[in-house]
């Protein structure tokens, strides 16, 4: 530090308003300076004498403002009231603390407005599904057995909503022999609901050669899924010929029914699917195994008359489907009313 | 130099806000605080005990009546001293007081003791001769500091008297810091001059 510098440092020094940096350096000035240290000590001298004498100030000084205080307060203009009242009240309002919680209010309370589940609203989710895929469409519009009974023959077709155009078309037209079917298997009280045969896509192409076995009355626990795959497999007997190498129709459902057989989930899925499996036989013309099964669903009521029909059917080497024979072929032929299921259908 | 006790300025902001709340004990704290300090520096602006009382009072009620007004970033002693040294200029300029009665002129009205006389006695235990010697000094420093140009003396004044810091006393009278710092230079050297003579028995007595 130079003298310059303590020069205009020297009054801050002396009434110690130095930080403690400048005022070290300072004071090591005035150990080295001689006009320094000597100007220093007779600013510090004259600051020790010159002590100003204080006056107490009268006595009731304090007591005379707070009087005048409080007469101020009370004639304070109604203005000045509500400026002091909107001046306090801001700078309340002005403060962070104030201003996040009001904004944390506000968040809230909007979220609960907006999350207020409004009245009458109805508690469980509904889910309207449309445009369903046709495939799927087979499987989950099963006809139920009771609705389809008691609708008369001639408003069967003009009537429902799910049957195929074609089968629209049929119902308008003259009865056919499919027709007849039709009306067979629709008057069974208890059709094979859950069999694929049964669904309205397959009404005319198939429905002669469908079993009509009352399952829903034999035991009512068939499994829907034990016999679904296969009878799916079996419907494809449509398929187009050259379509490929891989088994279709009943070549594909027979060792799924056999499955079931050996492994059932129960007696009357057992009996279900070896009774489906005979028919695929006899359409494939392995005539032998279609007879041993027919011959073991003697021994099941439910299934003992058809069985017996079937057997009868088959005795006659006409009726039998010849081995080999094309789906149209077979499906025409299944068709005929001559077949067990057509046939066993109006016993029930 | 003069004894203005101890006053925290944070707490006197404190107060402060209390009072703008509606606590009226707090207006009495500040009050306490400060009534002595501001009366004696309108004491010795003005040299009139009576204009002390009614500048200081007043002081105190434009306090009341611009609380609302008192922002929390400045200091409340510059801000009552700033009200104080505006009121005693307008004394000044009002009744003429620049040709104000001497410090040896009677106190009050009825004439009877000087300002010197009810000045406390610094050595109240010391001999007859020392208290002699003390009353003269006294008298000295008092003459010394009347003999003060009006803004040297008022920066002397802010500083022994008011207690305020440098750059608190530019923001009152609204000069640079430098000049204020200058003032107090020059006050402290007419000071030194005038009681030089008194300088060794002064530190003798203390």
């Amino acid at each position: 530090m130079d003298a310059e510098k303590f020069d205009k440092v020297v009054l801050d020094l002396l009434y110690d308003e130095l930080d403690e940096l400048t005022r070290a350096s300072a004071i090591r000035h005035t150990e080295q300076s001689g006009r320094a240290k000597a100007l220093y000590a007779e600013l510090r001298a004259t600051r020790e004498v010159g002590v100003l004498p204080l006056l107490d100030p009268p006595a009731d000084l304090e007591a005379r403002i707070l009087e005048a205080e409080k007469r101020a307060r009370a004639e304070r203009p109604f203005r000045q009231r509500v400026g002091a009242f909107v001046s306090i009240a801001a700078s309340y309002a002005m403060r962070p603390q104030i201003g996040m919680a009001a904004v944390l209010l506000l968040m809230v309370g909007s979220s609960l407005l907006l999350l207020r589940v409004k009245p009458g609203a109805p508690g469980a989710v509904q889910v309207t599904e449309r445009g369903v895929p046709e495939s799927d469409k087979e499987f989950v519009a099963v006809p139920v057995a009771e609705p389809v009974a008691a609708i008369p023959q001639g408003d069967l077709g003009a009537s429902s909503e799910r049957a195929a155009p074609r089968s629209r078309d049929l119902a308008k037209a003259e009865p056919t022999p499919e027709d007849k079917a039709l009306a067979s298997r629709a008057a069974a009280p208890a059709p094979l609901a859950r069999e694929p045969a049964r669904l309205p896509s397959d009404d005319v192409g198939t429905e002669g050669a469908e079993p009509a076995e009352g399952r829903a009355s034999a035991g009512g626990g068939l499994a829907k899924n034990d016999m679904e795959a296969p009878a799916a497999a079996a419907r494809s007997d449509d398929r187009p010929e050259g379509a490929g190498p891989e088994p279709t129709g009943c070549a594909a459902a027979l060792p799924r029914y056999e499955a079931v057989i050996a492994h059932p989930s129960s007696p009357a899925a057992a009996n279900a699917a070896r009774f489906a499996a005979a028919d695929c036989y006899a359409r494939l013309g392995r005539v032998d195994s279609a007879r041993r099964a027919y011959v073991a669903l003697l021994s099941t009521p439910d299934y003992a008359a058809r069985a017996r029909q079937a057997l009868a059917a088959l005795s006659s080497p006409g009726d039998a489907p010849a081995a080999g024979a094309t789906p149209e072929a077979s499906g025409a032929a299944a068709a005929k009313p001559a077949s067990p299921a057509a046939k066993a259908a109006p016993e029930r | 130099m003069a004894d203005t006790g101890p006053t925290s300025s944070a707490a006197d902001e404190a107060l402060m806000l209390r009072y703008q709340r509606g606590d009226t004990s707090a207006f009495a704290e500040l009050v306490r605080r400060h009534k002595s300090p501001v009366y004696n520096f309108v004491l010795r602006q003005l040299r009139s005990t009576s204009a002390a009382e009614d500048i200081t009072q007043e002081a105190f009620l434009r306090v009341v009546q611009r609380a609302a007004e008192f922002k929390h970033e400045a200091r409340f002693s510059t801000w009552l001293y700033t009200i104080a040294r505006n009121l005693c200029i307008d004394s000044v300029r009002k009744s003429k007081l620049r040709m104000h009665p001497s410090l040896d002129a009677p106190a009050n009205d009825d004439g009877a003791r000087t300002l010197l006389d009810v000045l406390p006695d610094r050595a109240p235990g010391a001999d007859v001769g020392r208290a002699v010697e003390w009353t003269k000094i006294r008298r000295s420093i008092v003459d010394a500091v009347e003999a003060l140009p009006e803004d040297q003396r008022e920066v002397f004044l802010l500083r022994e008297v008011a207690n305020l810091a440098f750059r608190e006393i530019a923001e009152v009278t609204g000069t640079a810091e430098n000049t204020v710092k200058s003032r107090m230079r020059y006050a402290l050297e007419r000071l030194r001059m005038a009681l030089s003579e008194f300088e060794e028995y002064a530190r003798a007595l203390r």
